[in-house]
């Protein structure tokens, strides 16, 4: 990952660490669509290296689901987009055969059997492999036979992310993969990420709302708050930069005056309490509590406040 | 042009169930009809027919079974193809053909090819098939089989698939007169779903209707006009002095002849191709194909 | 799923607990250690963060790479590891412990070295 975006949204200066451009499977610059007036993506530079698991995070509307179109050529967006070297737009079909994209995992076409749909896609799809899909479905339980409409949607969405893990593609985008999946669908799901896909060459853009349970499976984050770009840091980088302090109320004031991003409490009792900072606070203040880990669930909330909560009070 | 097969196999995976029920569904009960309803023929029919009587009643079943799957085809295709820029929005599955690397325009012309172009090239000959079927219940009950068996088949085999090739071939030109019309529904369904059939009512129907009678502009209700009757005509041309099978006059010397009749019928409707509105409907209708185009490209989503 | 704390990065906690494993033998000295894949599997975590875990436990001479084959616990690591909870005990845990005993107030002839039967 590149910049550093300081929490207003500027890009800073842009390091791009070790990735050379045959490395970089996305490169975004001054990315934006907009809808009429309104700036569904606003402005966003980013890029993805090959290897990465990147979390695309933001509250519902923020433009996620937008910029995601945008890279698979749905929509047509201002500003430089390269995805797998390609256009987008322009190089639409030959974009898909190499980059997968899962808009919503409940879209299976519901007329078709599961077996159907392995025989359609290995036409359609260059890299798809009949075999690895069917061992893939296995370990599910879907069976070939099935018709998707008789499925549970935990089901389809299972039997859709198969279909896509036995494609051999560079990059995965998926809009929400997990969405009203189970528990143990999800587990399910995240073991086949790994096994699958994770295996230094591929990348996979994946935008959820379950921060906590993904955050562990990231490598790198992009958050995105009403279409801009808050946050663009590999979690490394994001450990390194982010302190959280966790401490006692009686030192709460202190530490308020140090101007935390975030203060919250992670525990009952007056031991409790915790302040993010960005960027090291003074060293008084960090002797006033213990560092503990930044979680990301507590970026977010910190980075990107609900729309509503932004605008003015009159 | 490498996911056109492709995607036309969803189209038979999707419907040959449906194909198949349409084509038993007429057969059996022709069938049954024949095997086990009354047939009525009148003794003066019988007398003036004579010996040619099996050949006309074998002549009518199987031109009779050719034409009625053909024109059960071709409705159904039409009810199916009338539809094809909405039908994987009910299920959202439009999304996950979204995501597929196959070019909008593959994605469009794909169904278009198999339900105007294969389905009922593939129904003609299931009823040409089916009628030799029927044709022999339809002898047998009449005459009785070995009259069936007694049949100047080369005439009967010719004149069939002389019928058969001239619908077949006819079948193409047919579709390209039609074409601006076919493509304007599906556009106006794209655009408008359901409401796409209202305004083409209202537009075409309502609209050319009014044009002509209080603006005396009978331009748009000429055009429609002519479009479906050169349709009809690049089917069944006519001009060569028609071929009307009078089943109680020349019967089997009139079988002989179709053969010839097919052919000059069909250089007919495509001499009817050399007028200024063919070229004019192709463009619109390339037009129109443009355009959905288009539609799919910004991503053919619920709201427009 | 794992539970990780808050404390401490993820990837120093999973050093921890394999260090733990190492300590009891699992894997044995100069056997392979499970592979980047497995363990990423198995805890559900980027292999980017078991690589920083398993040079963390290389840093500190309990691993080396075998060229082509992989990680292996290196001869002698267990004791090497004991000998460093040792003195993390010695240091950090034991004068905690001994302070709370003095709160309590019990005597060091009042512990029981031997487990109640």
């Amino acid at each position: 990952m590149n910049a550093a975006t300081d929490t207003t949204g500027r890009t800073t200066a842009t390091s791009l660490a070790g990735a050379s451009g045959s490395d970089l499977l996305v490169e975004a610059r001054n990315l934006s669509v907009r809808f009429g007036k309104k700036a569904a993506v606003d402005d966003v530079s980013f890029t993805i290296p090959k290897g990465r698991v990147v979390g695309l995070l933001g509250h519902n509307g923020a433009g996620k689901t937008t910029l995601m179109k945008a890279m698979v050529g749905l929509t047509r967006p201002e500003g430089a987009l390269h995805v797998l070297g390609l256009d987008p737009v322009k190089q639409r079909v030959q974009l898909l055969e190499s980059a997968c994209y899962i808009p919503d995992v409940a879209t299976l076409p519901r007329w078709a059997r599961v077996e159907e749909l392995i025989t359609m896609m290995s036409g359609l799809h260059p890299r798809f492999s009949a075999d690895r899909a069917r061992t893939l479905l296995r370990r599910t339980s879907v069976g070939l036979r099935d018709k998707v409409k008789s499925l549970s949607k935990g089901m389809v969405a299972q039997a859709h992310l198969s279909l896509i893990a036995a494609i051999d593609a560079k990059l995965m985008i998926l809009d929400e993969p997990t969405l009203g999946l189970d528990v143990l669908s999800r587990k399910a799901f995240y073991e086949m990420l790994i096994d699958e896909w994770c295996d230094g060459e591929r990348s996979v853009l994946i935008s959820t709302h379950q921060i906590e349970e993904i955050e562990n499976l990231l490598s790198d984050v992009l958050m995105l708050n009403e279409g801009k770009l808050v946050l663009n840091l590999s979690l490394e980088d994001l450990d390194r930069r982010f302190v959280a302090l966790s401490h006692d109320s009686s030192v709460a004031d202190q530490m308020a005056a140090a101007h935390p991003l975030l203060k919250y409490r992670t525990g009952p009792g007056p031991g409790g309490n915790a302040s993010l900072f960005d960027g090291a606070p003074p060293e008084h203040v960090q002797a006033l509590g213990q560092r503990v880990r930044p979680s990301l669930v507590d970026l977010f909330v910190a980075l990107t406040r609900k729309p509503e909560l932004n605008r003015t009070q009159f | 042009m490498q996911r056109l097969i492709p995607l036309m196999q969803r189209e038979w995976l999707q419907h040959r169930f449906g194909w198949l029920m349409l084509g038993l569904i007429p057969l059996s009960v022709a069938i049954l009809l024949l095997s086990f309803g009354q047939i009525e023929i009148s003794t003066e029919e019988m007398q003036e027919a004579g010996d040619k009587l099996p050949a006309l009643l074998a002549a009518g079943a199987i031109a009779g079974s050719t034409a009625l799957m053909f024109l059960i085809a071709v409705f159904s295709s039409l009810i199916i193809v009338s539809n094809v820029a909405r039908r994987d929005h009910a299920d959202r599955s439009v999304e996950f053909w979204l995501s597929v690397p196959a070019s909008h325009s593959e994605s469009l012309a794909a169904p278009l090819i198999v339900h105007l172009l294969l389905v009922p090239a593939a129904a003609l000959l299931v009823g040409l098939a089916g009628g030799y079927a029927l044709s022999f219940l339809l002898v047998s009950r009449v005459v009785g089989a070995a009259e069936w068996f007694a049949l100047p088949w080369g005439t009967l085999v010719a004149a069939s698939l002389g019928l058969a090739a001239r619908l077949m071939a006819g079948l193409p030109l047919a579709l390209l007169w039609l074409s601006p019309l076919i493509l304007l529904v599906v556009l106006l369904t794209a655009w408008f779903r359901r409401w796409g059939w209202v305004i083409l009512a209202v537009g075409l129907g309502l609209g050319s209707y009014i044009l002509k009678q209080l603006f005396g502009q009978p331009w748009l209700y000429k055009i429609s006009g002519d479009l479906m009757q050169a349709a009809g005509r690049s089917l069944i041309n006519g001009d060569q002095g028609g071929f009307v099978v009078e089943k109680t006059s020349q019967g089997v010397d009139a079988l002989k002849l179709l053969p010839s009749w097919a052919l000059a019928d069909f250089l007919a409707a495509v001499q009817a191709l050399a007028t200024p509105l063919f070229p004019a409907a192709l463009l619109f209708a390339a037009g129109c194909f443009f355009l959905l185009v288009q539609w799919r490209q910004r991503g053919a989503s619920a709201s427009g | 799923m794992h539970t990780w704390d808050q404390k401490q990065a993820i990837y120093q906690q999973l050093a921890d607990i394999l260090a733990a494993q190492l300590l009891d033998g699992e894997p044995a000295e100069g056997d392979a250690m499970p592979s980047v894949r497995a363990l990423a599997g198995r805890y559900l975590l980027n292999p980017l963060t078991v690589n920083r875990a398993l040079q963390a436990l290389g840093d500190e001479g309990l691993l080396e790479n075998h060229r082509g084959m992989g990680l292996y616990v290196v001869a002698g690591a267990r004791e090497r590891l004991r000998a460093a909870e040792r003195q993390r005990f010695m240091n950090d845990e034991w004068p905690r412990l001994r302070e709370r005993l003095r709160r309590l107030g019990i005597q060091a002839n009042q512990l029981n070295w031997e487990e109640q039967a």
